[in-house]
């Protein structure tokens, strides 16, 4: 097992976590492991463990946490959610600690494009001279990209670990 | 209302004190006042005294293991030696006012359908009774009671099933509802709590797979003598136990600990080990909560004989034959899938509605939705009502008598004050 320097440890870290919208019910957790055990991505990485990524926030292993490539996987099916006694609300939990990463510019790289994608484009799939081809035999209007509002919303800012 | 109370009223009875329930809270409270040489009077809604306590079993291995169960006979034979409180069983109470510092309130009585001097405790009715639990037995050497919440009849639906079969004309039916006048100058509450409905905690199967019960019912079982290893196909060999099912669940309304759950089923655990000691048991825990006196040394014992599983598990679910599988994260962070053949909810203690009329005073609501203040206080909000034992909030017995004895020498106090015409 991997040793914790506590020199490292960042105590505002569970505050950060907790004041973010839907980070709220972090601290209420008593670690009882129902969320493990209705994950379905656990099993697969155990690296990706919901009641010790919350050990992980409240003890302010910040870089442990926001640099993972692991806090990516979730894959938002609320099991854990539906099981928690306390009330903790982890997918929740989880978004805040990713929009957290993504401010600290720890994005995993196929996530860092799809932002790209979306500042250029103002959606994930760029829509050409094909789609719109298409779109003109079939009686339909042309589709215009509206990147503007993107480009307000995602600052250009380095991302990327 | 006053037409009908005029018809049958009984009597007109005065008494220090009025105490609504009579479990374990009721009857040493009813005890304690009588020590202090305070009169009171006892109304309990069910045909039979001990509220939930009545239903526990003796859980003594070779040693006594201080669950509290017997201290409810201990009330009852010193209550039945003294001469200062009056009894009324199968009764509630029908309206309630307060002038000045006295209250009155009738007591309807309904009258106990089976005369226990007939019954020769052939047990006929109850096999012939439609409804289960309306025909009950409160303690193993009990005899039969109607219970009046249950029965057909006290619903309004025609049934005299039990009263045809029995061969001792021991069933009486169609008894009007007698009425008691009473005044007293305090009332105490103690109408108890309920136990938490596990099939609120619906991941965990309860009433849907066959094999999940409730720690309530297995001690009920054992008491009864009607825990039959046997009749499981391959014997009985796993048991687990799923602690803090409705404590400790802000989710489902119990933001608080129920304090008794713990000890309930290592107790009942340590009972089942030593009648049979080839079952495997397991208890599932997110941490022990250990109020009781002395209960490291329980503890202690406990590890030698049950499997400390910390981790709640997510799901109870059935497996393909049928039988209880237990999903939960193991300490080796594996996911596991355990079959048993009984799984045990320990269910939590939560707030009974204690069906006062409407004309009693508002009383205070805690925290934890309990009656009364929010620390281990008698106050119940309202000058001259107190509150004590589970209906305050969740309690062992022992915790209930102390509670009781505080009840009694607050109302001791306030009944002095009274009398001296103090202004309250
Ligand atoms: C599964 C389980 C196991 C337990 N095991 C233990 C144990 O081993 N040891 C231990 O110390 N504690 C145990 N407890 C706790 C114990 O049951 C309580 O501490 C105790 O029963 C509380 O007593 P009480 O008199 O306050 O309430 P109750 O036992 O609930 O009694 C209340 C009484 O009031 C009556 N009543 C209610 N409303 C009215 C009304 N309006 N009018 C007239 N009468 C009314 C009811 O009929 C009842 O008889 C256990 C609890 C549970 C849930
Ligand atoms: S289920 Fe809820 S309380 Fe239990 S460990 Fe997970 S987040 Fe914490
Ligand atoms: S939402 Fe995420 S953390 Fe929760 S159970 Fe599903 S995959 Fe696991």
């Amino acid at each position: 097992m991997a040793r914790i320097n506590l020199n490292k440890l960042d105590p505002q870290f569970k505050h950060r976590v907790a004041d973010q919208p839907g980070g709220e019910g972090l601290k209420a957790c008593f670690l009882c492991k129902a969320c493990t055990a209705a994950c379905p991505i656990q099993p697969l990485d155990k690296r990706y463990d919901p009641r010790k990524i919350i050990r992980m926030v409240l003890l302010g292993m910040k870089d442990e946490v926001l640099k993972s490539d692991f806090i990516w996987l979730c894959s938002s099916c609320y099991g854990c959610q539906e099981v928690c006694p306390q009330n903790v609300r982890f997918t929740e939990v989880m978004y805040a600690i990713k929009n957290l990463a993504a401010q600290e510019a720890c994005m995993p790289p196929g996530l860092t494009a799809q932002r790209s994608l979306l500042r250029k484009h103002g959606r994930l799939y760029e829509v050409g001279e094909f789609e719109n081809d298409k779109r003109f035999k079939l009686g339909l209007p042309p589709i215009v990209e509206h990147p503007e509002d993107y480009e307000k919303l995602l600052p250009d800012r380095p991302t990327g670990v | 209302m006053n037409s009908k109370i005029g018809k049958n009223l009984l009597k007109n009875m005065k008494k220090d004190v009025l105490i609504i329930g009579g479990g374990i809270t009721g009857l040493s409270l009813c005890w304690e006042l009588a020590c202090l040489g305070i009169e009171s009077i006892l109304v309990e809604k069910a045909p039979y005294l001990g509220g939930h306590v009545s239903q526990f079993a003796c859980k003594a291995t070779q040693t006594c293991q201080r669950c509290g169960a017997c201290v409810l006979e201990d009330y009852l034979s010193k209550l039945s030696n003294t001469g200062l409180f009056e009894l009324h069983l199968n009764s509630t109470i029908g309206s309630f006012s307060q002038i000045g510092k006295k209250f009155s309130s009738v007591v309807s009585h309904k009258r106990s359908q089976i005369i226990n001097e007939r019954c020769d405790d052939c047990n006929l009715c109850s096999k012939v009774c439609p409804v289960e639990g309306a025909l009950v037995r409160p303690s193993f050497d009990s005899k039969l009671y109607i219970s009046n919440e249950k029965c057909l009849n006290s619903i309004g639906i025609h049934c005299e099933a039990c009263a045809q079969i029995c061969p001792q004309g021991a069933i009486e039916f169609g008894e009007k509802t007698k009425e008691i006048q009473i005044e007293a100058s305090a009332v105490a509450i103690c109408t108890g709590f309920t136990p938490f409905d596990a099939t609120k905690k619906a991941r965990f199967g309860y009433q849907r797979i066959p094999g999940v019960l409730t720690t309530l019912e297995l001690d009920s079982l054992l008491r009864t003598g009607n825990f039959e290893p046997a009749a499981f196909a391959d014997g009985l060999k796993s048991v687990a136990f799923i602690q803090c099912v409705g404590s400790r669940d802000p989710k489902l309304g119990a933001n608080y600990c129920s304090r008794i759950c713990c000890g309930v089923s290592i107790r009942l655990a340590r009972l089942l080990k030593n009648r049979y000691p080839e079952i495997r048991l397991s208890i599932f825990y997110m941490d022990i909560q250990t109020f009781e006196r002395e209960f490291d040394k329980t503890l202690d014992q406990a590890q030698n004989e049950i499997t400390f599983i910390r981790a709640i598990p997510s799901e109870i679910r059935a497996s393909e034959n049928n039988r209880p599988e237990v999903i939960y994260n193991g300490d080796d962070d594996l996911k596991q899938i355990t079959p048993f053949d009984l799984v045990i909810l320990s269910v939590g203690i939560a707030p009974r509605d204690p069906d006062l009329p409407k004309s009693f005073p508002v009383l205070w609501q805690n925290r934890d939705g309990f009656i009364g203040a929010d620390e281990n206080d008698v106050t119940a909000g309202h000058p001259g009502v107190f509150v004590a034992g589970a209906a305050q909030g969740p309690k062992s017995i022992a915790d209930c008598i102390s509670q009781s004895i505080l009840a009694a020498s607050r109302i001791k106090e306030y009944l002095d004050r009274a009398k001296m015409g103090e202004k309250l």
